[in-house]
């Protein structure tokens, strides 16, 4: 190993440790309205760039693949640990909820999907609770650090899946960086999703790595039919402009091959457990794989939508019954819901969410571009090209809450790297030449990349200054467990609250949102809590505050206001209060009239 | 090879039956015991089966390899945390201990058979021979 080399190895190994020092308690007090990235600390920065240098300077040099590997899982840790290093506890309210969910499951060992449709898919929140339960820790002690293993995880499967369709082990390495950069969206976080999206991965990478042929391979096993007939057709022109990479060494034999395909039909069927969209989302980039006539077995996405809807048809009975509206929204309701309504709040909050969208326009428009390069030189990998843009037929079908944009965005991702990193690897060139063009190439290559760190870091930890959960805001929600009776009626102003990671099913919940009701208003509150018998709790915190500033554009003093009305209501009692949270308890009008007479 | 087979087969029942054992303990021990628990506990629930059932399938591209003991081990420990919530019987040590028998078997079948045959011709993930 040469000196270069050698130091590089060094700088990686004290970056990480070194990136994960300086930035703890960085992200505990104020963030500041652009997230984490006002509150990181120079050194930080500079850590951070040490494994984008030293992959950069790799991939155009040496390709040492321990050095490229150390490389990707240092930016891993540093870019999407950062949180987890800068803050004392885990960030994310609905990551709390699913603690509580698992914890729910853990402790009762039953389903209860009347309070949540997401008990209808146990399949992680029974595995995380088998796993909490073997390791010895509370489910939530599992969330700081989820999002890492997760993105940690995703890159073996990606890498297969990049090896095998690009044939190329530069576009390989390529393609894990841009995943990990352009991975702003958030969706590795303690749930269901990012589980799925794992299986997802090493789904598609299997089927891509041994079920994958030319098209035409078997003309004798091929079905009659019109459908057949003009997948035919199609197949015919798509042959002339695309490309489907060829068997790679080594080549799995029958028994291998039979046994990886029953390996996968399992594999699917805990996908379908787990969660509601993802089987779907495979289904789909099978069958298109199947009419491009390039995968073998065909049958396997029939075997895969039959699994799922067998799923949603039997285990989620409970909650498809009168929510078919809800699982099958129009594209009008995916595209407004999804960008639309989310374009709303402060300004500062604004902008974040227009670098996001513009970060997921350029990777869509990097692969575009790719994908252009490569049909023009007819070698467009239609496996890959198939695997970017089948995602957005989830659009036509899906609303999904309004999340359908960003789930597009995050299943699209993978192919949407590859192609990119197909065009990128061909822009820098081949590493033996050092001309002065290529190392024009190669120096904005690193000029990119510097540049990019800092938008990953609005686009993913933007909205840091709510979604982050301080240990004022916990306490407050300790007290109030501790001051509500079992089958009290707890109350938030906005839904961004770290609760319900414990005693889901003994209290009924209600989170207030600002098109339900004015939250600068204390009487309608009284109006909601006072219909509850059994006792009725409030609880304000730092986080909600902000959430609803920031996403709602209220104004700054609004909470203030809401105190203030509260206080002068008589109708509370003052259970806890710390500076980052305060617990009231509802008390009756009869109460309040003793106290003031 | 086949004393090499046998040694890590040995390792993986060893390690599936500590972590059977582990996983059965309430208490906490402190910071490194805890720790060291993630570490031999969590890591055979996320590699272990996984680990076993490759060996069996005597698959040679170490990406690949990788990837499906990743697969397995995960599908094993949904379905089986699935099973034991649907049947009524849940138990979490129960279901730690089902998958490290299962894990057992696989490595000692896999012990059982004779090694995969040199695979010669290009490296892993390079096109094939007679590829087009």
């Amino acid at each position: 190993m040469n000196r270069g080399r050698i130091l590089c190895a060094a700088l990686l190994a004290l970056a990480v440790p070194g990136g994960f020092w300086v930035a703890r308690g960085s992200g505990d007090g104020d963030v500041g309205p652009w997230g984490l990235i006002g509150a990181m600390p120079p050194v930080y920065w500079l850590c951070l760039l040490v494994p984008a240098a030293v992959f950069l300077r790799e991939l155009t040099r040496d390709r040492d693949p321990w050095l490229l590997s150390g490389a990707l899982a240092a930016q891993a840790l540093l870019l999407h640990g950062a949180a987890a290093a800068a803050e004392a506890l885990p960030r994310f309210a609905t990551a709390w909820l699913h603690a509580g969910f698992t914890n729910q499951i853990l402790v009762t060992g039953e389903l209860t999907p009347a309070l949540d449709a997401r008990f209808s898919w146990p399949g992680f929140f029974s595995a995380a609770a088998v796993f909490s339960s073997a390791v010895g820790v509370e489910p939530v002690a599992l969330l700081e650090w989820a999002p890492t293993v997760f993105v940690l995880a995703y890159l073996p499967p990606l890498a297969l899946l990049a090896r095998s369709l690009s044939g190329s082990v530069p576009v390989m390495w390529t393609t894990l960086w841009i995943f990990l950069v352009a991975n702003w969206i958030g969706q590795d976080y303690f749930a269901p999703q990012s589980l799925a999206l794992l299986m997802f991965l090493i789904a598609v990478s299997v089927v891509c790595r041994v079920f994958l042929e030319p098209p035409g391979g078997s003309p004798q096993r091929r079905p009659a039919g019109p459908l057949w007939a003009g997948a035919g057709r199609l197949r015919q022109l798509a042959g002339r402009w695309t490309t489907t990479p060829p068997p790679v060494h080594p080549v799995p034999g029958i028994r291998q091959r039979v046994a990886l395909l029953a390996f996968l039909v399992l594999l699917l069927a805990a996908l379908s457990m787990t969660h509601q969209l993802t089987p779907f989302m495979l289904a789909a980039t099978l069958a298109v794989f199947a009419l491009a006539g390039v995968l073998r077995p065909r049958l396997l996405p029939v075997i895969a939508l039959t699994v799922a809807v067998g799923w949603v048809s039997f285990g989620a009975a409970a909650f498809w019954t009168g929510h078919l509206r809800t699982m099958f929204g129009g594209a009008d309701e995916s595209i407004g819901s999804g960008v639309e309504d989310r374009l709303t709040g402060s300004e500062i909050h604004q902008w974040v969410l227009y670098v996001r969208i513009s970060f997921a326009l350029l990777v869509w428009v990097l692969a575009a571009l790719g994908a252009a390069h490569a049909l023009r030189r007819r070698r467009l990998s239609l496996p890959a090209a198939a695997l970017a843009f089948t995602p957005f037929s989830l659009l036509a079908v899906q609303s999904y809450g309004g999340e359908g944009v960003l789930r597009v965005y995050l299943f699209s991702l993978p192919g949407m790297s590859l192609l990119a990193a197909g065009l990128i690897v061909e822009l820098i060139g081949s590493r033996q030449p050092a001309v002065p063009a290529r190392r024009r190439r190669v120096a904005a290559a690193y000029a990119c990349t510097v540049a990019i760190l800092p938008v990953f870091f609005v686009a993913r930890y933007g909205n840091e200054s709510f979604e982050r959960v301080t240990a004022g805001e916990v306490q407050a929600v300790q007290a109030l467990y501790a001051a509500a009776p079992p089958g009290s009626l707890l109350v938030s102003v906005t839904p961004n609250l770290p609760w319900r990671y414990q005693g889901l099913a003994g209290y009924s919940y209600l989170s207030v949102q600002s098109d339900e009701l004015a939250l600068d208003r204390a009487a309608p509150i009284i109006a909601l809590m006072s219909q509850h018998s059994q006792g009725a709790f409030l609880i304000i915190t730092r986080g909600q505050t902000v959430y609803a500033e920031e996403s709602y554009d209220l104004p700054k003093d609004f909470s203030g206001r809401l105190e203030r009305e509260i206080s002068a209501s008589g109708r509370f009692r003052t259970v806890h209060r710390n500076d980052e949270g305060v617990v009231y308890r509802l008390v009756s009008q009869s109460e309040a009239d003793d106290v003031s007479g | 090879m086949y004393r090499d087979r046998r040694a890590v087969s040995l390792i993986i029942i060893g390690w599936s039956l500590t972590a059977a054992v582990w996983a059965g303990f309430d208490r906490q021990h402190g910071f490194a015991v805890d720790h060291l628990r993630l570490l031999v506990v969590g890591g055979f629930l996320l590699a272990g089966p996984g680990l076993a059932a490759v060996r069996l399938m005597r698959l040679t591209d170490r990406l690949l390899a990788t990837v499906v003991a990743t697969g397995i081990s995960l599908l094993t420990l949904v379905v089986a945390a699935q099973a034991s919530l649907y049947t009524d019987a849940w138990s979490p040590p129960a279901v730690v201990g089902a998958i490290a028998v299962l894990t057992a078997l696989l490595a000692a079948a896999g012990a059982r058979r004779a090694p995969a045959p040199a695979a010669a011709g290009p490296a892993d993930g390079e096109p094939a021979a007679g590829a087009p």
